[in-house]
């Protein structure tokens, strides 16, 4: 029977061969593991959503509420939903700061990096066209900002007027979004996924200690400092799925809103086109990018900033060419430094996005954002 | 079949030229509904017809927003005083003269209106799109504000006819629609 199938389907081009990885791999190498589990859990979640959901500007906040109140565990369905939007985007920043703290990104890994800023970039966009299907006061005003940062640019105006089908955002751009998040993006995803974990598999995962592994196999059998990616690997992030899905539950069941930062409460209000919210604030995940629109007091110049810090995650691998010879070695303890100077300057412009405007915000968001480049570019 | 080491090249370059043009033409043309299917449709743009507004019960301080073209256009009914203080110089203001293409050229004036005491603005901020809040009253924002308008999304603000201030995110005035007044009571807008 097994023969059968062998002779007839390419089983090893599916699933792959068995590969190598090797033995120091510690606890910061499961978020990949993890990031995976939760876009599966995400399509499962979505698939289920859309057999509720209807995508048109008078029904779409109506059909949601009509499955938190009505459907059998409708509510459960949702949460799961937007909860884990939110977790991908902790995981990713977890599994992108694991690149910056062992090297990950270093030669050979060049490519593996530049396709994970590739798929950041998409999880962000899809993420934001997500946010404007439950049609509340947040999601209509949202989607309004971002796609009229299109305007700032030449013909952008035209762009943005084709973007949405229409002059203002509307049904129509609401169903646009609708089809690109369920079927474009995730689609691109599923690609761009593909071939990062191709790319990885090509070179070899890194190592904690940044030593040089070889990780292929010349004669089957694990080289020397490698184990075997399955059993003993998969065992590991079998056990970190356990222990994130249990946390992961425990937001969805007791904290589902997640105080304000996973559903906030202004979305609960159906769009108005007529009136912008007085307390407007975007989701967390999109707050530095917020804080930097804000502070920069020049239309083209902030969304040239937002543009540029999502840009110059590209140049990470080639960056420590740029440093002076005395900083080429750095010890891990400066590093580690630097990089959690990095992660507070960047939870500090989160807050600073989800705080009302006032006279200091701009300087300090400012001095945050000087801060952070500095400190990443002392321990890339 | 012929001898692989008896291939024309000259011939298969010019294959090669000649099918990727066409093919390049074949794609640009395969793509073109793709990309017309989403430029506004015939009902999204036969939607921008004029609208006539009444604007008896309009007091002055008030607004009144009505909707054209699926976007709010604001009436106001400015003070004399409010007049009077829009036509001095103010230096804070970006453009304060309208040199910027925002208004119809009858609106090229200190108080960017036809008749000073009426405003009529289109309430979209130019930042990024959001509607402003009117704040008539002066001194609510500050020892130097004169009242006017402030976008609740980046904080940019705008003067009682609609000028921006300078180092605001707003790179230019509201804009202004075509209006014109079939008699003293009665505005048609668009």
């Amino acid at each position: 029977m097994k023969h059968f199938w062998r002779q007839r389907l390419p089983l090893e081009l599916l699933i792959g061969k068995n590969f190598f990885v090797p033995k120091n791999l510690n606890v910061w190498y499961v978020f990949g593991a993890l990031l995976l589990l939760s876009l599966v859990l995400q399509v499962i979640t979505g698939l289920w959503l859309t057999f509720f959901y209807i995508p048109t500007a008078e029904q779409a906040f109506g059909s949601i509420q009509q499955l938190l109140r009505q459907v059998p565990c409708g509510w459960i369905l949702r949460s799961l939903h937007t909860t884990g939007a939110s977790a991908i985007v902790v995981l990713v920043y977890l599994h992108l700061l694991r690149g910056l703290l062992y090297r990950s990104y270093r030669s050979p890994r060049e490519v593996v990096w530049l396709l994970g800023v590739v798929l950041l970039w998409l999880l962000l966009l899809e993420a934001f066209l997500g946010y404007l299907l439950p049609w509340g006061q947040m999601s209509y005003w949202g989607a309004t900002v971002v796609t009229n940062m299109l305007s700032s640019i030449p013909g952008g105006q035209m762009l943005a007027t084709w973007l949405r089908g229409d002059y203002v955002v509307s049904g129509i751009t609401l169903q646009r979004f609708f089809a690109l998040h369920i079927i474009a993006l995730p689609c691109l995803l599923a690609w761009v996924i593909r071939l990062h974990i191709a790319a990885l598999h090509h070179v070899g995962s890194g190592n904690p200690s940044q030593l040089s592994i070889e990780t292929r196999s010349v004669d089957g059998k694990a080289p020397a400092h490698c184990v075997a990616f399955y059993p003993q690997q998969v065992q590991k992030e079998c056990m970190a799925w356990l222990v994130y899905l249990g946390i992961f539950c425990g937001v969805v069941f007791f904290v589902p809103r997640g105080f304000g930062f996973l559903m906030d409460a202004l979305n609960e209000n159906l769009a108005n086109p007529w009136q912008t919210p007085s307390d407007i604030r975007p989701l967390w995940y999109m707050a530095p990018f917020y804080a930097l629109l804000r502070a920069i007091p020049s239309k083209i110049a902030g969304i040239v900033a937002i543009v540029l810090s999502l840009l110059s995650l590209l140049a990470i691998p080639w960056l420590h060419h740029l440093l002076p010879p005395c900083l080429v070695k750095r010890s891990l303890k400066f590093r580690i430094t630097c990089l959690s100077v990095l992660v507070a300057c960047f939870i500090g412009l989160t807050m600073l996005g989800l705080m009302p405007l006032t006279v200091w915000l701009p300087s300090v968001t400012l001095s945050l954002v000087a801060i952070g480049v500095v400190a990443l570019v002392l321990a890339v | 079949m012929s001898d692989p080491n008896d291939v024309d090249l000259e011939r298969r370059k010019l294959l090669k030229v000649v099918a990727c043009t066409l093919g390049a033409c074949g794609v640009a043309a395969a793509v073109t509904p793709f990309v017309s299917a989403l430029w506004p449709s015939k009902m999204t743009q036969a939607a921008n017809e004029p609208i006539t507004v009444d604007i008896r019960a309009l007091h002055v301080g008030e607004m009144l927003t009505v909707h054209w073209h699926a976007k709010p256009v604001w009436v106001i009914r400015r003070s004399k005083e409010a007049c009077d203080e829009l036509r001095q110089l103010n230096v804070n203001l970006l453009d304060p003269d309208s040199l910027v293409d925002q208004q119809p050229a009858f609106a090229q004036n200190p108080y960017r209106a036809l008749r000073p005491d009426i405003l009529i603005l289109v309430g979209l901020c130019t930042h990024l799109g959001c509607i402003p809040n009117f704040m008539p009253q002066a001194l609510s924002l500050g020892p130097a504000w004169e009242g006017g308008f402030l976008c609740p999304c980046h904080g940019s603000r705008f003067d009682l006819a609609g000028r921006v201030f300078k180092h605001m995110p707003a790179p230019k005035n509201l804009f202004v629609p075509p209006y014109h007044f079939l008699d003293e009571h009665t505005v048609v807008i668009g």
